[in-house]
């Protein structure tokens, strides 16, 4: 009604008459606001995407020209190969994925299978979503007083892979169980139906048929996961520790100190301890890059493929 | 006294004596209501094999407790230990540990500056993204714009960081030595700063958004319609206002990372904890901009140096208590604002669950963590 009524103008209001030019010119004129708004919304979204892209393309051609094999897979006394910082990355990585994704599962199937909806729900959503508001430089703090050193009742597991595999843990377990409820309530109810009618109890329910069907929703998810652990710096930078071992590196003790990719870049840009730190640096960012669009472009697309593969469409992305 | 005693020592004894009393007290009744409200209707043997789930829920409570007891434990001594009054840390102006002062007033400034930069440059761009995906882009761009979103979420912070230094701050520097007619400055100060602060918090905000958008009926679109309203009529009277809890709940989560960033900051900022980011002056410009610091930045740059026992130490987990209230703050904000909105972003299956009428505030407030599987919901096509 209010539309129609701002139709009216004021000469019209005052003659009694209707203007039929006047109200015509302001319809042009909401069309004309409209098309400019378009175009506006269209050329905002695309100078986002122009400067996504230039950032990717100005990193990595910042840094191409180091990376080779021996780059990534050696190190050495000087410093300036990255081997090391490669193996850590993906060692901390699935490390912290493997205590990660089981743990945030096991809260998702609470919160989603068996919690009765009220006080517990509650505390737990309250508790997840204050976890993923901590800032990750508070995480790492944390880290360091609770998992590396032993003072004041800290674990003691020293400066460490380990350490800093489970500060990765608590930071990103708000969003693994966020990730995993979305996963478990993607899978049809009709599946809860059938199995509880075959006489499954809910334990087989949730164990045979509830977490198979939820693991294609839960792919996605995970490696968006992985691709923030990558990139994680301040909660890593003091759990495990700023450079690794020179020699003894490739070695699966997660009690050695070792740094990640990540970390090796802000060392190398803060403290540039060797010689041509910027360059290295500018490589260690390429690396980066390159992980980051091979886990969320290259994986994620893999993934799909194979949930179209196998599941035959349980997945989210695939509902439609 | 520390959080922890206060923790181990009173809360947890009155919740045992409480329970406990009237559980032996309290007759059949009660017994009979603890009893069911414990064991949820679950037989014996159902209950025993929910354990492990039910121990992951309580590993994920007791991380966060964990996380408060040890900041907060830790936060306290610079005022019991080391005696400096709770003014002169809020107030004073000048950091120097190694000198016995810790104010903190120019930290606390430095990170409002960045971040309300960050969030009033981000804000509008974020809500037209979120606009342009939900009401204007056909679906071939709405699936584009989705990996763009996650991608600008995606980049670690450190990226960034360097992005900031070799692309903003030489523009931030050319911008107001340019303005000033000298070369006056470098370029590291607030500027920068928030600059680069609004691409990363960009995600957030316009995944929030998004999914406020999406939440709203479609009646609402076709009723405007049906009146004649175009669509930017359309999206300015109707979507807009009626997603505007989702939107301030995206814009609230979004302040909240841009607070708590720490690296991009810590590179672009100019680290330097005793200046205030903006002093005005008598002669044109009429203002100078300086490298500053912020409360994340100095815990990051400090912490390095920092041995366990000296005022240093305890500064910085003064600061981290702070930067923990703040982020406690921010979360039970956007938890208010999020359920007072009258279209929430449920995120359920269309076909909905038995319990159906939960998930509103979590599906978007856990967002807020990275742009989540669900950024751009797939149900809206």
């Amino acid at each position: 009604m209010e539309a129609i009524a701002k139709d009216v103008s004021v000469a019209e209001r005052r003659t009694g008459q209707p203007q039929i030019d006047a109200r015509a010119a302001r319809r042009a004129r909401a069309r004309l606001a409209d098309r400019i708004v378009t175009y506006t919304l269209w050329s905002i979204a695309l100078a986002l995407t122009g400067l996504l892209i230039y950032f990717i393309f100005y990193i990595i051609q910042q840094g191409a020209s180091l990376i080779n094999w021996q780059f990534v897979t050696q190190s050495n006394e000087a410093g300036n190969l990255v081997g090391p910082e490669v193996f850590n990355t993906f060692y901390i990585l699935i490390l912290s994925l493997l205590i990660c994704v089981p743990l945030g599962m096991g809260c998702a199937i609470y919160l989603v299978e068996y919690a009765r909806q009220g006080a517990v729900t509650t505390v737990i959503r309250f508790a997840t979503e204050t976890l993923a508001g901590v800032p990750s430089i508070i995480l790492g703090l944390f880290g360091f007083i609770f998992f590396a050193s032993s003072i004041n009742g800290g674990l003691g597991f020293g400066v460490s892979r380990l350490a800093g595999a489970l500060t990765l843990v608590i930071l990103n377990l708000p969003l693994l169980v966020r990730v995993s409820e979305d996963a478990l309530r993607s899978v049809p109810d009709e599946l809860r139906e059938a199995s509880a009618a075959l006489g499954a109890n809910k334990f087989q329910t949730v164990t045979r048929v509830l977490i198979p069907a939820a693991i294609p929703a839960l792919t996605t998810g995970v490696i968006l996961t992985a691709g923030k652990m990558i990139g994680e710096t301040a909660a890593l930078l003091y759990t495990t520790g700023g450079n690794s071992p020179v020699t003894g590196w490739f070695s699966l003790n997660p009690f050695l100190p070792g740094d990640t990719l990540a970390v090796h870049l802000y060392e190398l840009r803060a403290e540039g301890i060797v010689a041509n730190a910027q360059q290295i640096a500018n490589s260690t960012a390429t690396l980066l890059i390159i992980l980051l669009l091979v886990f969320n472009l290259g994986l994620r697309y893999l993934a799909g493929l194979l949930n179209r593969w196998f599941a035959g469409g349980t997945s989210r992305t695939s509902r439609g | 006294m520390n959080l922890l005693q206060i923790f181990t020592e009173i809360v947890v004894p009155l919740v045992v004596i409480t329970v406990g009393g009237l559980y032996l007290l309290g007759g059949p009744t009660w017994r009979q209501r603890i009893r069911q409200y414990l064991t949820m209707g679950y037989s014996r043997a159902e209950l025993i094999r929910m354990i492990p789930f039910a121990l992951c829920a309580v590993i994920v409570i007791l991380a966060l407790l964990v996380v408060v007891l040890f900041v907060g434990g830790n936060a306290f001594q610079t005022f019991t230990r080391d005696h400096v009054s709770l003014i002169a840390f809020f107030t004073g102006k000048v950091w120097y540990p190694d000198n016995g002062q810790v104010g903190a007033l120019y930290l606390i400034v430095g990170t409002l500056t960045v971040t309300v930069l960050a969030v009033v440059i981000s804000t509008p761009i974020s809500v037209a993204l979120a606009v342009f995906v939900t009401e204007v882009a056909p679906p071939w761009a709405r699936q584009f714009m989705q990996p763009v979103l996650e991608l600008f979420a995606g980049i670690p912070s450190i990226v960034y960081g360097l992005l900031g230094i070799e692309l903003v701050v030489p523009l931030v520097s050319y911008a107001y030595n340019y303005l000033v007619g000298a070369f006056l400055y470098a370029g590291f100060g607030v500027i920068a700063a928030g600059l680069v602060l609004a691409i990363m918090i960009l995600p957030t905000i316009t995944s929030i958004s998004i999914d406020a958008l999406a939440a709203l009926p479609q009646g609402l679109r076709e009723a405007s319609l049906a009146l004649g309203a175009t669509r930017w009529q359309t999206i300015r009277r109707t979507l807009l206002p009626a997603s505007s809890s989702g939107i301030f709940t995206g814009v609230i989560l979004g302040t909240g990372r841009a607070v708590g960033e720490t690296l991009a900051v810590a590179f672009l900022v100019g680290s330097n904890p005793n200046n205030l980011p903006i002093q005005f002056t008598n002669t044109f410009p009429y203002f100078n901009l300086q490298p500053a610091s912020t409360i994340t930045v100095q815990i990051f740059e400090d912490f390095k140096e920092a041995t366990p026992g000296s005022l240093n130490f305890d500064a910085i987990w003064t600061l981290s208590f702070v930067l923990l209230l703040i982020s406690f703050l921010l979360v039970a904000a956007s938890r208010y604002v999020a359920s007072r909105g009258a279209y929430k972003a449920t995120n359920q299956r269309p076909s909905g669950r038995r319990r159906s009428s939960e998930t509103g505030v979590a599906s978007s407030t856990a967002a807020a963590a990275a742009v989540t599987a669900s950024a751009l919901p797939a149900s809206n096509s």
